[in-house]
């Protein structure tokens, strides 16, 4: 095809668009790499100047630097990864491939498969961040490559940016409707198709089945958000509000794990309001889900454990959307002999201080509400300090704190209770979840951030069943009413707005109608997996649709989108008609409808003496459109043509009999 | 334009219409449809939302490409060609106009001749050797295409071409123009005998009637040597080359370019390229020359229109078996 060199401008604008298709990728590179693709680009376009020479067979040395260049990339990329290809290595090793591509583009088909690949860096952003600002510039990205396409493609006298990009820009816009089709209607096939990099979904943060003495404190730092809640009814309050997550029974000292037992939920009894709610819950790579403390009905495809934590078959790699059914007052009973033994075990050889405190306690009384009552005082006399950073715990954990740093968070006071009560012979376990949540009054839905998540014991009394008891509570009162944020001034993230009662509310207002933005965008664009194409199609009354019909489907959506596009487009191109020929037209097209033809060289005058003359019935309604017409056409206005329109509208001849 | 291709006059003139605009991806939209599967299939294995757009969306840029790419060339008009007869050999340059009636530019179109039946590699090869050509809204466009002309006689343009890969470059539209305009081709000058002189009178030289006399005698073009005022100024506006005036009696010699002169030549071909041969010659020198060829001839004369004439008899001359 084209074999003449490229120009500059052309290699300047193909190197613009792929650093901009880079750029939100760059900050996670190496250094060096992110230099050296600068420098690639730089040189490639002072090469299409002449200014510098480029690396070809010539210029031996220049080659030989490139050749450097590209052993530099990989021995970076290779070092960084230690030969593991992930994600990450995948995606530096595409920008590296680009770089040196970009270098050696020479001809037409270079420059194609160069710009291609920028659509496809486009892509590779997407594991990092689906976010809409994200989609918003990818969405510009795309229309600079195109525009790039458009360039190569257009002749050099015709090349004005502006009118490449307006091009580009009208193209992907007509491409949207389309693209919004195919979203809703193409078959949705649950991945993944094949084993995934390790490094795929990092950084996705959550409860997780395991917890050691410091996990949650680093969610707490987090203002990520969790699940989202929307209630059907009424809503509990807020102290009220703990959100039940995985339940741990097991401690070696220093990390408490789940316990495995029956399947079936211990028996319960529950009274009281009862609440209706849909969670959206936060993908996060395991099998927990939330629930408002006591989850009474649950959808079949939602498991449930004998300690009424929720799970799901598979770890939760989209984000899902239940519906449940919740009781804060109930009675759960019942204790298997392993359970009651796995609820009572302290670790051996760990913890002595806390055993003989408990041991203590329970020489002293046997009552075990008093039992609880003293530990609870004991935190509280023992100047306890609910703290965001508190200090490490390199020795025993729970001795150290209950009687050295007396500083912690949730998870110390909830592991340190449960030691206490298992000392003084009371079953107890750690439950681990969220507690609280915020109102989005944009939206209206409660959002839960993981920097809610919480740790609370729970112990099991004669006659009433397991209890939950707070330790936090009672050390910061505030934490359980407020939430987080506000018990916390030290180190908490994002309340430094807060403080100002106006400029926070607005900055709450914001921030609302922000999240209820980025709900819809999560429920509808990132939510939108197999099942809820299922759910959508059962409302719109299509039960059991298979994949033979949705292609059936989008095949045809397609098809009358494209034409109603071509149509579109063929009248914008049609030049207007004038209003005053088409009146006229239609007249003369009526006259021929009973055998009056106008000449092509015909003046109108001519035409309607001719017509006068064998009709002259219709004389005079002839004689005055014509003379209307000619007013129009030649005289100095005053006339509107609406007037000759309706005189034509009016105007039907019928053949003489 | 001289009378000789009056016979590629007007043809009747053809629009283009969604029936005759074909359309298919080049090896770029192929590529492009690769990517594409690739960003597809990694949005179903990541459950990726966005990635799911972008596949979508620029599933939807093909289509509208496809759409605009179209555009590109329905509605074009080719109003015929015409070509100035040009001698066997070399290349025929077909003047083809094509009318724009549309608001909008036709860009990047690529025009050729395309007979039919050819293989795969002359094709290729046809294709790069189109003309590009970009039609501004509501013109009227002169596009040449050259074509190489092998033997005399009436060559046709035949089938035309017409290709975009506007605005994309990842797909092709394309369409056929046929029409019947036609070059004549003269034979190729060739020959090295000189030229056959009337022999009329003993020296062999036969000067005009009315020697001496300033009678206007026609044009000859300028060659080196020729006075200043011999120049015809009027004329250089309306021909191409610089003519000059010539008077009867100003050397003006007679020749007889006969079929019998060249009867030393084996076959009619190189004949008539010898004939061809010295007609151009006693024309340049300003000689009254006459054609006489069995069955048909051409009686004295000079001037450009007399030696068309004689190219053209010679062009379309059907040698006796």
């Amino acid at each position: 095809m084209n074999p003449t060199p490229l120009s500059a401008r052309e290699v300047l604008w193909v190197a613009v668009v792929l650093l901009l298709a880079l750029l939100p990728h760059m900050p996670r590179f190496p250094l060096i790499l992110d230099a050296g693709f600068v420098l690639a680009c730089g040189w490639r376009y002072l090469g299409a100047q002449g200014v510098l020479p480029l690396p070809d067979r010539e210029h031996r040395l220049l080659w030989l630097l490139k050749q450097l260049l590209a052993i530099t990339a990989f021995v970076t990329i290779y070092i960084a990864f230690r030969g593991k290809l992930g994600r990450d290595a995948g995606v530096e090793l595409l920008a590296a491939l680009l770089g040196l591509k970009l270098l050696e583009m020479r001809s037409p088909r270079d420059y194609y498969v160069v710009t291609l690949l920028c659509y496809f860096l486009v892509v590779t952003n997407f594991f990092y961040a689906q976010t809409i600002p994200t989609a918003l510039y990818m969405l510009g990205v795309v229309i600079a490559a195109t525009a790039v396409l458009i360039q190569y493609n257009t002749p050099p006298a015709y090349r004005q940016p502006r009118a490449m990009l307006r091009l580009s820009a009208l193209m992907t816009a007509q491409s949207i409707p389309l693209m919004l089709l195919a979203f809703v209607l193409f078959p949705r096939i649950p991945g993944p198709l094949w084993g995934m990099p390790q490094d795929a979904f990092d950084a996705v943060t959550g409860l997780s089945d395991s917890m050691t003495v410091g996990d949650i404190t680093r969610l707490g730092m987090s203002n990520e958000i969790a699940f989202r809640v929307q209630f059907h009814g009424p809503e509990p309050r807020a102290r009220a509000r703990y959100w039940r997550g995985p339940v741990l029974w097991h401690s070696d000292g220093r990390a408490w794990q789940v316990g495995a037992f029956a399947d079936h939920p211990a028996p319960l009894e529950h009274h009281g309001q009862r609440y209706l709610y849909t969670v959206t819950m936060e993908p996060h790579r395991k099998h927990w889900l939330l629930g408002l403390d006591v989850v009474t009905a649950k959808p079949r495809d939602v498991m449930q454990t004998a300690d009424y934590a929720l799970k799901t078959r598979q770890p939760l790699r989209t984000r899902m959307r239940y519906d449940l059914e919740s009781a804060i007052e109930y009675r759960m009973t019942g204790l298997s002999d392993a359970e009651r033994r796995a609820a009572l075990e302290i670790p051996r050889g760990h913890h002595p201080r806390a055993r003989e405190l408990g041991a203590q306690w329970r020489a002293e009384t046997r009552q075990e509400d008093a039992i609880i009552a003293r530990a609870l005082d004991f935190y509280r006399a023992g100047k306890f300090v609910y703290s965001l950073t508190p200090p490490t715990l390199p020795g025993d954990t729970v001795d150290d704190f209950l009687f050295t740093t007396h500083e912690g968070f949730c998870e110390h006071f909830a592991s340190s209770f449960v030691m206490l009560m298992r000392a003084a012979g009371i079953p107890a376990r750690v439950v681990t979840g969220y507690q609280g949540g915020e109102y989005n009054e944009v939206g209206e839905y409660m959002v839960v951030r993981q920097r809610d998540a919480h740790a609370w014991a729970e112990v099991y009394l004669d006659g009433r069943g397991w209890a939950r008891v707070d330790p936090t509570a009672t050390v910061a009162p505030n934490r359980v009413s407020l939430g987080f944020a506000d018990a916390n001034p030290r180190g908490a993230p994002g309340t430094g707005f807060a403080r100002d009662a106006l400029s926070g509310r607005v900055w709450t207002r914001l921030r609302d109608s922000f999240d209820a933005i980025t709900y819809g965008w999560n429920q509808w664009v990132l939510g939108y997996t197999t099942a809820q194409q299922r759910n959508l199609f059962e409302e719109l009354g299509f039960e059991d649709l298979d994949y033979g019909s949705l292609v059936i489907a989008l095949t045809l959506a397609l098809a009358l989108t494209t034409g109603a596009l071509a149509w579109l487009m063929w009248r914008a191109t049609r030049r207007p008609r004038d209003p005053l020929s088409a009146a006229y037209g239609t007249f003369c097209a009526r006259l021929a409808r009973i055998g009056f033809t106008r000449g092509a060289s015909e003046a109108p005058l001519a035409f309607a003496e001719r017509v006068c003359r064998l009709r002259g019935d219709l004389a005079d309604e002839v004689r005055a459109i014509t003379r209307l017409y000619g007013l129009l056409r030649y005289g100095r206005g005053g006339v509107d043509v609406k007037v000759l329109r309706r005189k034509v509208a009016n105007f039907r001849p019928k053949r003489q009999v | 334009m001289s009378a000789v291709t009056a016979r590629a006059a007007r043809p009747a003139q053809q629009r283009l219409d969604r029936r005759q605009v074909y359309i298919f991806p080049t090896a770029a939209g192929v590529t492009f449809g690769f990517m594409l599967g690739v960003i597809l299939i990694g949005a179903i294995n990541y459950d990726n939302a966005l990635g799911y757009l972008l596949a979508f969306l620029l599933f939807g840029l093909v289509l509208v490409a496809m759409l605009h790419t179209y555009r590109n060339l329905n509605g074009l008009i080719y109003r015929g060609a015409r070509a100035l007869p040009v001698h066997a050999g070399s290349d025929a340059l077909f003047e083809c106009q094509f009318e724009n009636s549309s608001p909008l530019a036709r860009l990047a179109l690529r025009l050729g001749p395309w007979p039919r039946g050819m293989d795969k590699l002359t094709r290729r090869f046809m294709q790069s050797t189109h003309t590009a050509m970009d039609i501004a809204p509501g013109i009227v466009a002169n596009v040449g295409v050259p074509r190489l002309t092998e033997k005399r006689g009436w060559t046709t343009l035949g089938r035309l071409r017409v290709e975009s890969v506007y605005p994309l470059g990842i797909l092709r539209a394309w369409a056929y123009f046929d029409g019947d305009s036609q070059c004549l081709v003269y034979p190729a000058p060739r020959g090295h005998l000189p030229l056959p002189f009337a022999p009329a009178t003993a020296s062999g030289l036969t000067q005009l009637h009315g020697v001496g006399s300033d009678e206007f005698a026609g044009l000859r073009p300028y060659t080196p040597g020729d006075p200043v005022r011999a120049i015809a100024w009027k004329t250089l506006a309306r021909e191409r080359e610089v003519m000059v005036k010539r008077f009867h009696g100003q050397g003006a010699l007679r020749v007889l370019l006969s079929w019998s002169a060249v009867a030393s030549l084996a076959g009619a071909e190189p004949r008539l390229s010898q004939l061809c041969q010295w007609v151009l010659e006693a024309h340049g020198a300003g000689h009254s020359y006459a054609l006489e060829l069995p069955g048909v001839s051409v009686g004295f004369g000079h001037g450009r229109e007399h030696r068309d004439e004689c190219l053209r008899v010679l062009a379309l001359y059907e040698a006796p078996p």
